[in-house]
């Protein structure tokens, strides 16, 4: 069972990092799983699913992450691809750059796990600049989310209103509010487009972005990587939107994190 | 004339309450606004034909845009007795109407008809 979720802002710093870091190399989060599996020279991946929660600020590993992290960077930059088979994952590989310190010097296993709690500082080509989304970036994750839902009408050759039939089907659809429902109605139908307040609210109510969770489990339509992408950020943007507003209390309940 | 000062007072608050059942139309059947103005008056025309303030007139009131004109209405309900609007909202919608609206078009009515 999961340790419950909690913000803690070196996680969120670590997430934005590795975020930052795949970015650069134009790397999908599946990528030091594919390594892994292909080299075959230790153990633990990391997994994709690990990858994306620790993106999300919300990985709450076990050593071994930290030690397969290590162990992939030294992979990376050795860049010595010979191992691996699948060509598609050379091409990606080639002329990619490892996890570094400000002197260059690339992070290992036990380096990750210091950025990871916070004891070491994020390497300055790594920050993501505060205050970084704008009224653009919202406007073109409401226009990746219609784009998706129209790519799951296609592909399950459905109409307007049984795709958003089969929305109002979803089990996570069943637990949002119905202004919420509303809302994401109008955006979905170009009513209306995601606003800073409302993402900002939903990150607050949902600890993450309501429509993206329900579009998943809607269709097998995989997600563009510039939506998946541009989620992270705006998860990971929100979420410590959302951390600096809540005033800091004693952490002494028992009870789950997940709002409904 | 008290009356129909209230009459008045009451049409902005009933063109509100339309604009919001329109809107509740558009999200039930998932229509973009333009679309769900054209069945709703696909449904319209027929049996009412061309509305008193035209057919823009009831694009802006559908949309949030316009309030019913009062001569409008005074005709409309001599005319039919009931709103014309809401038996097509009855017609297009699976769901109940929102009740403030259908307090609003019986008020409306009734002081219309005085």
């Amino acid at each position: 069972m999961s340790t419950p979720y909690k913000f803690i802002q070196a996680r969120a710093d670590y997430g934005e990092a590795i975020l930052s870091w795949f970015k650069k190399n134009d790397w999908p989060q599946g990528i030091t799983e594919q390594v892994a599996k292909e080299v075959n020279e230790w153990e633990g991946g990391p997994w994709a699913s690990q990858m994306s929660t620790a993106i999300n600020g919300k990985l709450d590993p076990k050593v071994a992450f930290f030690i397969a992290k290590g162990s992939f960077n030294k992979y990376i930059h050795a860049g010595d691809f010979k191992k691996i088979k699948d060509q598609a994952l050379k091409e990606k590989l080639e002329g990619s750059k490892a996890f570094t310190h400000n002197n260059g010097k690339p992070f290992d296993g036990a380096d990750f796990f210091r950025l990871f709690t916070g004891l070491i500082e994020v390497p300055k080509k790594y920050k993501q600049s505060e205050g970084k989304i704008t009224d653009k970036d919202i406007k073109e994750y409401s226009n990746l989310m219609r784009e998706h839902f129209l790519k799951i009408k296609r592909t399950e050759m459905l109409s307007p209103k049984e795709t958003w039939d089969l929305f109002m089907k979803q089990p996570y659809t069943k637990t949002m509010r119905k202004d919420d429902i509303d809302y994401l109605n109008d955006v979905l139908r170009d009513d209306a487009d995601l606003t800073y307040e409302f993402l900002l609210e939903a990150a607050s109510c949902y600890g993450r972005c309501p429509c993206i969770t329900v579009l998943k489990s809607m269709s097998d339509v995989k997600l563009s990587s510039r939506f998946i992408e541009l989620n992270q950020i705006m998860v990971s943007y929100f979420s410590q939107q959302v951390a600096k507003t809540k005033p800091k209390t004693k952490n002494t309940s028992k009870t789950k994190s997940s709002k409904k | 004339m008290v009356e129909h000062t209230k009459l008045k007072l009451d049409l902005v608050e009933y063109s509100l309450e339309i604009s919001k059942q329109f809107t509740d139309y558009q999200r039930q059947e998932f229509l973009s606004k333009e679309r769900a103005f054209d069945k709703f008056m696909e449904k319209f025309l027929p049996l009412y034909g061309t509305p008193d303030s035209g057919t823009e007139g009831m694009r802006m009131l559908l949309y949030g845009e316009a309030t019913i004109p009062y001569e409008d209405c005074i005709l409309t309900c001599n005319k039919f007795s009931h709103c014309p609007i809401v038996a097509t909202f009855s017609s297009l919608m699976n769901k109940e109407l929102r009740p403030a609206m259908i307090n609003l078009s019986n008020q409306v009515i009734s002081q219309a008809l005085k």
